[in-house]
């Protein structure tokens, strides 16, 4: 009998899966429950050394005299490095490695490092750190962009404070289109440095392989493959002989993609020729790591008394911090989030990023979308509300679907399911049911006053046009018919490698329990790109996919020879291959591996693919071509009396094409509910003349069981038909329109609007005595 | 951190040891604090004297009309022990406010005043239960009014050489009623934005007696007298309530700082003694 | 250094160890005993990644001196299962999928063992409050809070988990 064929490119049919679209558990659940999985930070390799980073003593100034020597002669201490011990390119950077390793004649901020010490000890390591010695001459001090653009500012670098311009080339005549839309909005959105508090700070362990030349360094991680060109460059050395292990990481949220530990690392242990271990403080972790940008947004929005959008343009204003590392796409993504899911006939998106000598913006989840979306799904409910609209009517009727042109003027290519996640919006309980639910809980809490809010968003997935977006991946099965999956992702707590493992195990119909996943380890897997940009799961599951349709031959061709059969007569399904001629026969995975290693024939093959992308190129990565679309709804009460909000509940509506693993979307969704709540309400790093007040967990306030509220997903499904079963991303869009929801149903039960982040009982309180702010 | 370690057996080997010390010694009880500051490199000491295991002060017990709850109590078992549960319900609610399981697991009640935090979350509930705190040194036994024994922000009158051994108050009359009514950043984990406690004995309708205490709107917990006063001898309606709340928000001294401002702080001092009330009609 | 020995039990055996006073229960399970099942976090007892069962009760390994454990029970995530057999809560943590970065989950596990050693039947509220001192940046604790119900569902006398 001829085995049913499953159209596994497509994958977008109605087909029963054995694993897409389930809760397969996570393949690394058991060693995480059991205390079993080691992270880079669990090592203690004998005879290790520990290390400390000198940080800059101010926020910003020129350095006059660096002196060692002290340090260097205390017992106990094996290495003090300053910038003089930096064979190759002293800087680091995503995009623009400007950032110093070690800092050479001027600090910008004051996790700026200045020094590495390696001792026997902790203790010796942090005594050699205060025998060095630094002489400054400070410079003015800038916190913000407004300081930083003002006439006569000091330079903080040496062309000038602006780090990246991006003007998107305007669609159509904004200008024109507002000055005769019925309605006119404008409003500007500050929003606050967010830390990504993941709970393992950056950290890992260097050893220098003398014999063989290669410094191994385990450290949390995002990108392998950068970071090893990345420590290379910088030491001078071969990237080949450089090996990364980044994998498992505990948290990442995007602050893990750039350089931490490695370099420092690397530095010493090659000097030192002894292992290495640097383990940054949750302190170093708040001051030194690149943050969340602080972000000003200025809105103008037009629209006709039909409730149809005419115009929008946006400005944004970014503080970058003291250097690049990623900030330019960061804006990017911020304009091209700014207009949302919507159509707009005109546009006009206009940023600039600004460096400052304040908190380092850089690579944080949602990569500039928070920010935005805070003010534009908060403009679109104060139009909602002038127009008496319902506020979920008001966006399906601008909602885009898939072939629209964009707000920015490109054509939506992929599956656009943001339409859906709003009819399954209005369509639950919460929504229908509003009223009567406010009604029945503020009759039940008489101090409190309940609203429900509503906010949408469309997150770009994959980095972008014209930037190099791959995955690579190696699958290979065993004598054993174990099969054995490489690839370079990492896994930073989002179930990435369980998504691969249930994608492979479809697509060659076997048992999920025959899969190993190995990953990110620079000398054990191929390059897959960086886990960023919700990207992951799309792009490996496609090179997965053409690895499968290579692997697929192979498996038929050992058939072949040990049935005897020609090949044009077999065929693969159900985990193994047939005969099409000869009713009953086939063989097994089992028995097709260990034939294969009888005939000496390797069942390994690379898969690769490639981003689709979009139909317009505006240059330094936009636009996208795929988006994940998210609808959140949020209930909550709040004490208008103490300005105490209370997210009771949120639901999460998210549109990723195919859900590959149910509890994988649901934990993401979760997740990035519960921080985007801590944006909305607790969460600021405080930065004053370069200082930062907020130097742990008691005065950076992350919510707690107790702060989080009871939680849904509504999964939405529009496969995707050039992703991995139809899948798409989910990994940043839920920590998004939350904060504007939240806001929304804020102002839905107290009648005030917050432009500023976050909003604190004490903006409520002042708010409710003064009327809107 | 560079110290010693010495664990004592006994509380009269610790006294001597603090003694012969001459200061430069700090007492370990929960360690929730302490050991905090000193990985902050906020203090220093040659040598941290491990108390923790002093049995004989983690008794609760009632006397002639007085409880007293030795100063190694934690605050987990504060809040479970029965006498307390019936006799000191705010205490027992301020025990709660603390931190989170873990936190009230190791820290004490001692070592809670012996911080002295304006924040500190037992300490209004003792203000307003008129506690007194048993100070032991190798030449005596002292016992100071809670309002006297603080000086400042983290300062107090215990002296190098005395350990803070006990808390005593006199049982609240059965129909006297409190409260401990807080405001943090978070529901957990929290350190107070403002705190109030108070306890109000009755007579018939009216007002009696009444101990206010305010948290983390002064250098040190403060009382609020003249809202006593006020209160002293009325009957506890909505509009004496209201005056209270108003009377009780000028009497906060609040400061603005990273966790609230001075003006919230004032107005919900007010507020969360009038929340209080009410919860007693 | 000058260290000293310090001997107690750690997961139902007596173990004894060297290290220098100053170390925490924290360090002294890591770095000398090969146990990195606690997490540092944040080292100052705010984040509960460490949480480990002292005498019973759950504690922040980062806050405790090493040489207090002196003679002291201790139970650290290593020591709760059975050999190859899974503790209850930590079957109910894989089921629930109720772990992504993973960091915090040995402390969350040990606080609601804690939790429920104390009281096998805790209502959704208690369990919430029993895991406020344990700060999870990835879950949103909604699989976590779950997970821990369903084994405290199955000791709630006449009632169904949730």
């Amino acid at each position: 009998m001829v085995p049913p064929v499953k159209d596994r490119d497509q994958g977008i049919g109605m087909t029963e899966y054995r694993y897409i679209g389930k809760r397969t558990p996570r393949v690394d659940a058991r060693d995480k429950v059991t205390g079993k999985t080691v992270y880079s930070t669990d090592l203690y390799p004998d005879g290790m050394l520990r290390a400390r980073v000198l940080r800059a003593a101010i926020p910003h100034g020129k350095i006059l005299r660096l002196d060692v020597s002290r340090a260097r002669k205390l017992p106990g201490v094996e290495a003090v490095l300053t910038h003089q011990d930096i064979p190759g390119h002293n800087g680091f950077g995503i995009v623009t490695p400007n950032w110093p390793v070690l800092c050479v004649d001027r600090v910008r901020y004051r996790g700026d490092a200045l020094a590495l010490v390696a001792a026997v000890d902790e203790e010796t390591a942090e005594e050699a750190l205060k025998l060095i010695e630094v002489e400054y001459e400070p410079l003015p001090i800038i916190d913000t962009p407004e300081e930083a653009l003002a006439e006569g500012a000091v330079q903080i670098h040496r062309d000038g404070n602006i780090q990246h311009r991006m003007d998107i080339p305007p669609k159509g005549d904004v200008e024109k289109a507002l000055a005769e839309s019925e309605i006119v909005l404008s409003q500007t959105y500050r929003t606050q440095f967010m830390e990504h508090a993941y709970l393992e700070t950056e950290g890992g362990v260097a050893i220098y392989d003398e014999k063989t030349g290669v410094i191994t360094v385990w450290c949390g991680d995002q990108y392998p493959f950068r970071d090893q060109l990345q420590v290379a460059r910088s030491l001078d050395w071969d990237p080949l002989k450089i090996r990364i292990i980044g994998s498992p990481t505990g948290g990442a949220f995007g602050g893990k993609d750039e350089i931490s530990v490695q370099i420092h690392l690397a530095l010493l242990a090659y000097r030192t020729r002894k292992p290495v271990r640097l383990h940054w403080s949750r302190e170093e972790s708040i001051v030194a790591g690149p943050k969340r940008h602080a972000m000003n947004s200025t809105f103008r929005i037009g629209a006709g008394k039909d409730g149809r959008l005419r115009g929008i343009d946006v400005q944004v204003v970014a503080n970058t911090g003291a250097y690049d590392t990623i900030a330019g796409p960061v804006l990017n993504l911020a304009l091209e989030s700014s207009p949302g899911p919507y159509k707009y006939p005109h546009s006009r998106f206009r940023g600039l990023s600004v460096y400052t000598n304040s908190a380092m913006g850089g690579e944080f989840r949602g990569f500039g979308a928070p920010q935005v979306v805070f003010g534009l799904e908060q403009e679109l409910d104060k139009l909602a509300g002038k127009l008496k609209l319902d506020p979920i009517e008001l966006r399906l009727l601008n909602a885009v679907e898939q072939g629209d042109i964009s707000a920015l003027g490109h054509r939506l290519q992929t599956s656009a399911g943001i339409k859906d996640t709003l009819e399954a919006a209005r369509k639950t309980d919460l929504w229908r049911r509003r009223e009567e639910i406010k009604r029945d809980l503020a009759a039940a809490h008489p101090r409190l006053r309940f609203g429900v809010g509503v906010a949408s968003e469309w997150h770009a997935v994959g980095l972008g046009v014209g930037l190099p977006d791959f995955a690579n991946v190696t699958i290979g099965i065993g004598e054993d018919g174990g099969i054995t999956l490489r690839t370079g992702a990492i896994e930073i707590g989002q179930g990435n490698l369980t998504a691969y493992a249930q994608i492979l195990a479809e697509a060659l119909e076997c048992g999920i329990e025959r899969i190993t996943v190995i990953h990110g380890d620079t000398f054990a897997c191929p390059d897959s790109g960086s886990v960023t940009a919700s990207r992951s799961v799309l792009i490996n599951g496609n090179a997965i996919l053409n690895g499968v349709k290579k692997l697929q031959p192979l498996l038929v061709r050992v058939a072949a020879r040990a049935l005897d059969l020609p090949e044009e007569n077999l065929a693969y399904g159900q985990g193994r291959v047939f005969s099409q001629i000869d009713n009953g026969r086939s063989l097994s995975l089992d028995e097709l591996a260990a034939r294969a290693a009888e005939f000496a024939l390797p069942l390994q093959v690379t898969g690769a693919a490639v981003f689709a992308t979009s139909d317009k190129d505006f240059g330094d990565g936009l636009p996208h071509n795929y988006y994940t679309y998210i609808t959140q709804l949020a209930l909550v009460g709040v004490d208008p009396e103490t300005g105490e909000v209370e997210v009771r509940k949120v639901i999460s509506i998210p549109e990723m094409g195919r859900a590959i693993n149910l509890a994988g979307v649901e934990g993401q969704c979760e997740g990035g509910v519960v921080m985007g709540i801590g944006y909305t309400l607790y969460e600021k790093v405080a930065v004053e003349k370069g200082e930062f007040l907020t130097k742990g967990f008691s005065t950076y306030i992350l919510p707690t069981t107790l702060d989080s509220p009871e939680q849904e997903t509504v999964i939405v499904e529009k496969p995707e038909k050039s992703g991995p079963y139809g899948g798409k991303g989910v990994g940043e869009a839920p920590t998004v329109p939350v904060t504007p929801a939240v806001a929304n149903a804020i102002h839905d039960a107290v009648g005030l609007r917050f432009t500023r982040l976050p909003i604190t009982p004490e903006d409520i309180v002042a708010g409710l005595e003064g009327g809107e702010r | 951190m560079k110290f010693e370690y010495q664990r004592p057996a006994t509380l009269e080997a610790a006294l001597k040891f603090l003694a012969a010390a001459g200061g430069d010694c700090a007492p370990l009880a929960g360690g929730t604090d302490l050991l905090v500051m000193i990985q902050e490199g906020l203090v220093g000491p040659r040598t941290v004297l491990d108390i923790s295991r002093l049995e004989e002060l983690k008794n609760i017990r009632e006397e002639d009309g007085r409880i007293e709850i030795g100063a190694l109590v934690s605050h987990g078992r504060a809040a479970a022990a029965k006498l307390l549960r019936e006799k000191a319900a705010l205490l027992v609610e301020s025990c709660l406010q603390i931190g989170s399981p873990q936190i009230r697991a190791s820290g004490t009640i001692g070592g809670n005043l012996v911080m002295a935090s304006p924040s500190g979350d037992t300490i209004p509930a003792l203000y307003a239960l008129g506690a007194g705190v048993v100070l032991k040194s190798v030449t005596g036994t002292r016992t100071v009014a809670i309002e006297d024994f603080f000086t400042g922000v983290k300062k107090s009158v215990r002296r190098p050489d005395e350990l803070l051994t006990a808390i005593v108050f006199p049982a609240p009359e059965p129909s006297a009623r409190g409260f401990y009514n807080k405001l943090g950043q978070r529901k957990a984990l929290a350190i107070a934005k403002v705190s109030v406690a108070a306890l109000v004995t009755r007579k018939g309708e009216k007002v009696e007696k009444v101990r206010i205490a305010l948290g983390a709107v002064a250098p040190t917990v403060i009382r609020a007298p003249r809202t006593e006063e006020y209160l002293a001898g009325r009957k506890l309606d909505p509009e004496t309530i209201a005056a209270a709340r108003s009377l009780c928000a000028g009497e906060s001294r609040a400061i603005t700082d990273l966790r609230s401002t001075a003006g919230y702080r004032d107005r919900m001092a007010g507020l969360l003694l009038a929340r209080g009330l009410e919860d007693l009609l | 250094m000058n260290e000293i020995a310090i001997r107690f039990i750690l997961n139902g055996k007596e173990v004894s160890v060297k290290a220098p006073p100053t170390f925490t229960l924290l360090r002294l399970l890591r770095e000398r005993l090969g146990l990195t099942g606690a997490k540092a976090g944040c080292e100052r007892g705010e984040c509960g990644a460490c949480t480990v069962i002292l005498d019973g009760e759950p504690v922040t390994a980062c806050l405790v001196l090493a040489p207090q454990v002196e003679g002291r029970r201790v139970e650290t995530i290593e020591g709760i299962g059975n050999g190859e057999e899974l503790h209850p809560l930590q079957q109910a943590f894989i089921d629930e999928s109720a772990a992504q970065c993973g960091y915090c989950i040995p402390g969350m596990i040990m606080a609601a063992k804690a939790l429920l050693d104390r009281d096998p039947g805790p209502s959704r509220e208690e369990i919430k409050t029993g895991l406020s001192g344990n700060l999870c940046r990835c879950t949103g604790y909604t699989k976590i809070i779950k997970a821990v119900e369903v084994v405290a569902g199955k000791s709630r006398k006449g009632s169904e988990s949730c």
